[in-house]
């Protein structure tokens, strides 16, 4: 007990330093495994910025965040992977709607570096453009010529039959609390087009909508100014009261432009805006929106570099030798402990079986596991012997079920021995010639049966090749035997206590070649475990039942034969001269 | 085992029926967001990418998200989570079973019959009926350290929640050799079942576990009490999934809005809920071992969890089904009608909630005022239901 516990303490130990060796390892590489570059360039509207990017290792994230408003389409480059931004293609996401806007996210896919070349699509404003429904085309631009301070927009689609009319937002973020005092107030001039309504909407708590009708079908006028006055005090927009309750926390100020879709299909429909400044007036602080439009300006970005980990041959051995010690410091603390590993003695009831080999009652033993090799066994006795049988010596006969199986399909005996060990069962065996003794030490002459079968028997005795061996003497022509094959099953702590020998079909072969027989045919059924699992469980063999049970269980059993905790085995043997 | 069998066949009718009756009305799985995502781009799951759940209840639904068109995954979801529910139910039947077995048939398919219950289990790609099911079978093989520390740590890979079974274990069982063993064998089971992922990229499959930590609250009364009333903003990271929780972490600042990375308003609210949660289990598993009565510990212990879940800033009637199982487990010695109208109630008031989001009258009236009824109107039977514990000195 003594070596067990310095054994214990020894691996415990060994546990620990490994432990801290991979803790540091990964503390180390967290350490260092962000890399923020911030800074800022010129562009131009429908300009190209190239960007050398630093030193990267393969499969490090690169994110990219911009400060614009602009749409950025990238370049494609061979050792990026653009991870898409829209998860579900999804057209619109409100919960997305910071995050997608100035996000760009690739994975590196390559340890050489490259240029990235980005193209500013649009020219700096102070708004996001969403679109709720399929994307249109549109252009940004100052109309300082005809409207002073006006920022015009420019919308043009083709229409489709989609549901939702098409439509673009202006969207303005504001993340702050509103005073009492909360104002907004603008103006907005529908120049010409397919307008179908502008919307103010403001945006606040957890998504709630506060929605205006700015222009609708009805009241649009080419050229019209149309001011509008949000009072978030008396929850107003141009005096009317707002049905939903507001809210303090704001998100976004919104012009929703939406166009007629009343056209048919394919044809283009075009709608010019020109919105004026927006001044936001909350607590003591004023936010003016300038409508203002540039092609040339400044980008600011922030560059992130994360670093993916790398697991190296020595982290690698340390994970598993880890592993390897926890499972010996569990053997040895059930020791210690004198905790026996209890799942085996628990799933044990369900796999032991009580040494019945009788195919007839109604259970999922009888029928899954001892019919199937009864039905072999008729089966290959009509294919070599055929239907009439002068002599059969059924050696391990039980309550004879053997030979009402035969009877039933047709197999006649002249002569039908049946011999067990057990005199209480073989008082059951019904109208045989019954035999009482041991496959080991069998009473009958040379050559006294024209078929023996011996079916699952061997594996109850010490010496199943010395049984074997008096069934090779006894027999003038056949021998059919069969047994289980368990290894797997025995190995992992289900043996069943009666069986006490592992029978080995090679040997058999060996020992049959020896006394002037051969092996003519060897089948092999499977069990991927033993069907009196069903049993055990309570499960009855009704019709119910039975179907969905022989389906599940036969097509596992087929599927997964090389991981079948057991097999039966059924060998048949041919004296040497003899003919089938 | 005769009762048993009457209630799998009850099962195998009732199941196939429901399925039949869904597919008719037009309910099927979908794909997950996350694994339509993985899909797309070829990232691994807890490799490359940290999804919201752990491996064993995440990656049968990515196998059939990946391998599978749109149908077939519908098809095999289906009937996955069918058999996931089949072997709920048996294990929900057992577990009760074991305490009165007269209740059992009853209360089994009182449960199976919710309709969260099947709308959550048969058509979400959610695995939490495997992963009560771990608990079921905990509580049924209680007495037995060895085999509790080993399906906590296959059920905590499954979901996160059957680990929180390891605190009222630990108290309930009194030998020092017994904790030592259901510690060792949760950890060894973790270990081992976790390895390919350890041994791949273990801060990826770390990250996963704490980026579920740095969830927000959720429809649950300290939420509306923080001025947070939904489970909306960024709810679960996708494209931003690919790297490291606190990589992440460095990228995007906790917001009010996000249910993901949220920002309290009060930030002491979650250490009360913790405090909350943590004592409730506390205080019910001591008594748990106090009793000596392995059928009284199994109830008591099922009245911690379901305070646990009750205390949670996090609330989703989907999601929160497994609480049904644990009320009707600590309500036992009721009476069944007593029990039933419970059950039933606080099933109520989870359709009212779901209606909140999915009824158009609501998206007219507004949420806030309809779910803070729901809310307040569950939290005030969370205290009835207390209150009737207290008031029996069961607790």
């Amino acid at each position: 007990m003594r070596k067990i516990h310095f054994c214990f303490l020894s691996i415990l130990c060994l546990i620990i330093i490994l432990s801290i060796f991979i803790s540091y390892t990964l503390l180390e590489f967290i350490k260092s495994d962000t890399m923020v570059i911030s800074s800022q360039f010129n562009v131009t509207a429908g300009g190209i910025a190239i960007f050398e990017l630093p030193e990267v290792n393969e499969n490090d994230r690169v994110y990219f965040v911009f400060n614009t408003s602009s749409r950025i389409k990238v370049e494609q480059n061979s050792m990026l992977i653009q991870l898409p931004y829209d998860i579900e293609s999804r057209p619109f996401e409100f919960e997305d709607w910071i995050i997608c806007q100035q996000r760009l996210c690739f994975i590196v896919n390559s340890s050489s570096n490259s240029a990235i070349r980005f193209k500013f699509l649009d020219p700096e404003n102070p708004y996001y453009i969403k679109f709720p429904g399929e994307k249109l085309n549109y252009t940004l631009f100052n109309l300082n010529r005809t409207y002073d301070n006006y920022l015009g927009i420019h919308i043009e689609t083709i229409t489709t039959r989609t549901y939702m009319a098409p439509a673009l937002w202006l969207i303005y973020p504001y993340h702050k609390n509103a005073e009492p005092n909360f104002q907004v107030n603008g103006s907005l001039r529908l120049m010409k087009g397919d307008i179908s309504y502008i919307h103010f909407i403001l945006v606040t708590g957890d998504k709630n909508f506060f929605a205006y009708n700015l222009i609708s079908n009805k009241n649009k006028k080419m050229g019209e100014t149309i001011n509008f006055y949000v009072n978030a005090h008396n929850k107003t927009i141009n005096g009317q009261t707002l049905s939903e309750k507001f809210e303090k926390q704001l998100s976004y100020l919104t012009l929703a432009i939406g166009l007629n879709a009343t056209k048919l299909n394919n044809e283009t429909i075009s709608a010019e805006v020109a919105i004026g400044t927006i001044q936001i007036k909350n607590g003591n602080s004023i936010t003016k929106i300038i409508p203002k439009v540039s092609d040339a300006y400044q980008v600011s970005y922030s560059l992130y570099i994360f670093h993916k980990f790398h697991a190296t041959p020595i982290y690698e051995i340390s994970v598993l030798t880890l592993i390897f010690l926890v499972i010996a410091a569990g053997i040895m603390l059930a020791r210690i402990t004198g905790f026996k590993i209890e799942l085996r003695t628990i799933l044990k009831p369900l796999v032991t079986t009580e040494a019945i080999s009788d195919p007839r009652p109604k259970t999922y033993l009888a029928r899954l596991f001892h019919k199937p090799r009864y039905d072999q066994l008729v089966e290959l006795l009509l294919q070599f012997v055929g239907r009439k049988i002068s002599v059969l010596i059924d050696v391990g006969c039980g309550r004879g079920a053997l030979y009402e199986f035969l009877k039933k399909n047709g197999i006649n005996t002249e002569f039908y021995i049946g011999c067990d060990i057990d005199k209480e069962t073989l008082k059951e065996a019904g109208n045989i010639e019954r035999v009482l003794c041991d496959v080991q030490h069998l009473p009958f002459k040379k050559n006294a049966g024209e078929v023996i079968i011996c079916s699952e028997v061997l594996e109850h005795t010490a010496n199943p090749n010395l049984g074997f061996s008096e069934l090779l003497n006894a027999s003038q022509r056949w021998i059919f035997i069969t047994f289980p094959e368990e290894r797997l099953k025995n190995a992992l702590g289900f043996r069943y206590f009666e069986h006490i020998s592992e029978p080995n079909a090679k040997e058999f072969k060996n020992l049959a070649e020896k006394k002037e027989f051969r092996l003519i045919k060897i089948n092999k059924k499977y069990f991927i475990f033993p069907p009196s699992v069903f049993d055990k469980l309570g499960l009855s063999y009704t019709a119910f039942y039975r179907l969905p049970v022989e389906l599940f269980f036969q097509g596992f059993s087929e599927i997964f034969r090389p991981f079948a905790m057991m097999k039966t085995v059924i060998l048949v043997f041919l004296k040497n001269g003899k003919k089938c | 085992m005769a009762s048993l069998n009457r209630f799998v066949k009850a099962e195998l009718i009732y199941l196939p029926t429901l399925m039949l009756i869904l597919n008719l009305l037009g309910f099927c799985p979908f794909q997950g967001f996350d694994d339509i995502f993985l899909k797309r781009t070829g990232l691994l799951p807890f490799i490359d990418l940290r999804p919201g759940y752990p491996p064993l209840g995440k990656l049968p639904y990515y196998f059939f998200s990946v391998s599978l068109s749109q149908s077939m995954y519908a098809f095999f979801t289906f009937i996955f989570n069918a058999c996931a529910m089949f072997v709920f139910g048996i294990a929900v039947y057992l577990c009760i079973s074991k305490i009165n077995p007269k209740k059992a048939f009853i209360l089994t398919f009182t449960i199976l019959m919710m309709p969260t219950v099947i709308y959550f289990n048969l058509i979400h790609s959610h695995a939490d009926s495997l992963a009560l099911t771990s608990i079921a079978l905990i509580l049924y093989f209680i007495q037995n350290p060895v085999l509790c520390g080993v399906i906590c740590g296959i059920g905590a890979l499954v979901k996160y929640y059957p680990a929180i079974l390891l605190i009222p274990l630990l108290i309930y069982y009194k030998k020092i050799k017994e904790k030592i063993m259901l510690l060792y064998c949760f950890i060894s089971t973790l270990l081992l079942l976790s390895l390919p992922f350890l041994l791949s990229d273990p801060l990826m499959y770390i990250s996963s576990v704490e980026s579920h930590l740095m969830r927000g609250p959720s429809e649950s009364i300290f939420s509306i009490i923080d001025g947070y009333y939904g489970h909306t903003g960024f709810l679960h990271p996708t494209f931003d999934a690919t790297i490291y929780a606190w990589q992440f972490a460095a990228l995007y600042n906790p917001s009010h809005d996000d249910h993901f990375r949220y920002k309290w308003n009060l930030p002491f609210l979650p250490y009360v809920s913790i405090m909350l949660q943590i004592f409730s289990i506390v205080v019910t598993s001591w008594a748990a071992r106090k009793t000596g009565n392995p059928k009284k510990s199994i109830q008591l212990i099922s009245l911690g969890l379901f305070s646990y879940f009750a205390f949670s800033t996090f609330y989703n009637p989907l999601v929160h089904f497994p609480q049904v199982f644990f009320l009707a487990l600590a309500t036992l010695s009721w009476s069944t009608n007593k029990q039933i109208l419970i059950l039933a109630t606080f099933e109520i008031i989870n359709l009212f909630h779901s209606l909140v989001w999915f009824s158009p009258f609501f998206s007219t009236v507004g949420v806030l005022l309809p779910l803070t009824f729901t809310v307040t109107f569950r939290t005030i039977l969370y205290g009835l239901i207390f209150l009737n514990f207290a008031k029996r000195g069961e607790v």
